[in-house]
């Protein structure tokens, strides 16, 4: 008892004399950080800071096929993009598709989380099962499941051989249905990733609040109502934001694999819709134009994002 | 009574949820296994049926015919080049942040990690233009900077918590012994944090083998593309007619992703929750 004490305040001392400082085990020395974090800025410098004000230039000046030149073109990007209107499909279809996977991920992956942490028959194997979906290539996922749902696909004939034949309707043909089928491949895909990471927050509480609300009588639903979300509710959150922002704009590969933004524009979500301009129809001004909003939009959220995780971090966000 | 009804329709809706869901995962998996061992023929016959034996015609010919040999060992390349780049940089970057107190350091972690979240497709244009001017584009090099360039943020942020949860204690020990900066770097940061580090460079991996989007806009040349991209182009150029062929390739393209995470399963269950919970 008496020995360990001194010891420690010895050693504290030596650490002192070399430099490191006891309770926050930092060393100060500006050069030697930055010489470690010199390839890192200089290549997020390059790739990001760089091209975002490139971007901001390229949708202010007149284009050449795929020549930026130097005049200044008044808006005339913009002004086209509001005034035909052109935004508003595509940025409606990239809130539509939000607004759809977002509620419906969150309160899956609540239930998921939820009964897989209480042992339900067959946990282990659900637990197996649901993680599967998160290491299948996005691409495999989504190949696979556009043939299942194509018009004459097995999933469609299992209706028509079950007498619902007004199930089986043309999921990619159809321009109301075709988004329907998006947001499936998309939650389906990543119900996965986030079960595994609720139920790892949910591993992490504590379970004696369980068996309280339990031996005051509360049902399932009252204890995912009552106990579970709150368990939840900051990782939700962050969830609710993160998610915003992958839907909004990791979703090129498939976009394109499935529907390819049809039938018609019915998939063409804003990010798509950035491609289709510029790589399909060589309208780089306008697609420069759509990527500023994009952009923009995407600003937004981490602002929101940061604002966030700073209420929990005073040192940073690492 | 009342609470009783309740509690059985509540394990009926539960079992119902999970048994769907499987149900889904279940009959893709063999959607797609069974379908890639089958003849046209047999395909054409039914898609739901067993195959009749384990034929592997569709795999000889996707991989050498079908041109998959190529873009496979393309990926490949891709992958570990930029896997390894990040993670020098990564480790680098982290060991600043998690052992150095430096001017500015809060901001530069805000800026770092918002490029985590920047939208891609919002910077392709300003990427393609100036790459193109570069001569960028059709080149590894070109796209192993972007790749190394987009996973990084994430990549510090990991790497910098894993360095965070090696006790004092060591670290005191070691610079009593004496350790220079880069000892400390090598004999005690890294080897104690190897199990982070292994699961960081596989979801690296796996991140940069699934992507489309900058292996499409930036390898145009057919002889350069990756696997992910042939095979998305694979699906557009014959239809209907080579499902059995698709099938297998696209089974073929799931194997090292599925193969890294069983691999490292260990590893991960750690990893994910040092990372994800704060």
């Amino acid at each position: 008892m008496s020995a360990c004490p001194t010891n420690k305040d010895e050693k504290k001392e030596m650490i002192k004399k070399i430099g490191i400082s006891h309770r926050n085990r930092l060393l100060r020395d500006n050069s030697s950080a930055y010489g470690f974090l010199s390839p890192t800025i200089l290549l997020l410098l390059f790739i990001f800071a760089y091209q975002i004000i490139n971007l901001l230039m390229f949708s202010l000046v007149k284009w050449q096929g795929i020549r930026p030149t130097n005049e200044f073109n008044n808006f005339s990007y913009f002004v086209t993009l509001f005034k035909q209107g052109l935004l508003y499909g595509p940025l409606l279809r990239s809130l539509a598709l939000t607004a759809i996977v977002i509620p419906v991920v969150i309160l899956l992956t609540t239930f998921l989380a939820h009964n897989i942490y209480r042992k339900v028959f067959g946990w282990k194997f659900y637990r197996w099962i649901i993680f599967i979906t998160s290491i299948i290539p996005v691409i495999v996922a989504s190949i696979v499941w556009t043939f299942l749902l194509n018009a004459y696909g097995p999933i469609n004939n299992f209706f028509r051989f079950i007498h619902l034949d007004f199930l089986a309707v043309d999921w990619f043909g159809n321009a109301k249905f075709a988004i329907i089928a998006l947001c499936w491949i998309i939650i389906w895909r990543e119900l996965g990733f986030s079960t595994i990471i609720f139920l790892a927050q949910l591993t992490s509480a504590d379970f004696s609040v369980y068996e309280a609300a339990i031996i005051d009588g509360a049902n399932e639903f009252q204890l995912i109502r009552y106990v579970t979300f709150p368990a939840l509710t900051n990782i939700i959150k962050l969830y609710i934001i993160t998610m915003t922002i992958y839907v909004m704009n990791n979703l090129f590969g498939v976009v394109l694999v499935s529907t390819g933004g049809g039938p018609g524009y019915a998939t063409t979500v804003l990010e798509y819709y950035i491609y289709y301009m510029t790589f399909r129809i060589g309208k780089i001004g306008i697609g420069a134009a759509v990527s500023v909003v994009l952009f923009i939009i995407t600003f937004i959220l981490i602002l929101i994002y940061i604002r966030f995780t700073s209420k929990n971090n005073k040192e940073g966000v690492f | 009574m009342k609470h009783k009804t309740f509690s059985i329709f509540y394990k009926i809706l539960v079992q119902g949820v999970f048994i769907f869901l499987s149900a889904t995962v279940i009959f893709s998996l063999y959607y797609l296994i069974s379908n890639s061992l089958k003849t046209t023929n047999e395909f054409n016959a039914s898609q739901f049926s067993l195959p009749k034996g384990f034929n592997f015609e569709n795999f000889r010919y996707i991989w050498t015919k079908g041109g998959i040999s190529v873009t496979f060992k393309n990926s490949m390349v891709l992958c570990v080049i930029s896997v390894v780049l990040v993670l020098i940089l990564g480790v680098l970057a982290g060991f600043a942040f998690s052992f150095i107190k430096f001017k500015g350091k809060k901001t530069l972690s805000y800026l770092i990690i918002s490029t985590m979240y920047i939208s891609p497709m919002a910077l392709i244009i300003p990427l393609f233009i100036q790459f193109t001017k570069l001569n960028l584009v059709n080149n590894y090099f070109g796209i192993i900077i972007i790749y190394t360039g987009f996973h990084l943020a994430y990549s510090i942020y990991l790497i910098t918590t894993y360095f965070r949860n090696i006790p004092d204690e060591t670290l005191e020990a070691a610079t009593i012994d004496g350790c220079s900066k880069f000892g400390l770097l090598f004999h005690v940061f890294l080897p104690l944090s190897r199990s982070g580090l292994i699961v960081l460079c596989v979801i690296n991996f796996s991140l940069i083998w699934n992507d489309v989007l900058f292996a499409f806009i930036f390898l145009q040349k057919s002889e350069m593309q990756t696997v992910m991209v042939q095979i998305a182009k694979f699906q557009g150029k014959y239809g209907v007619g080579n499902m059995t062929h698709i099938m297998a390739a696209l089974l073929i393209i799931s194997i090292p992703t599925i193969l890294l995470y069983l691999l490292a399963q260990r590893f991960f269950r750690e990893g994910i929750l040092a990372g994800s919970i704060k």
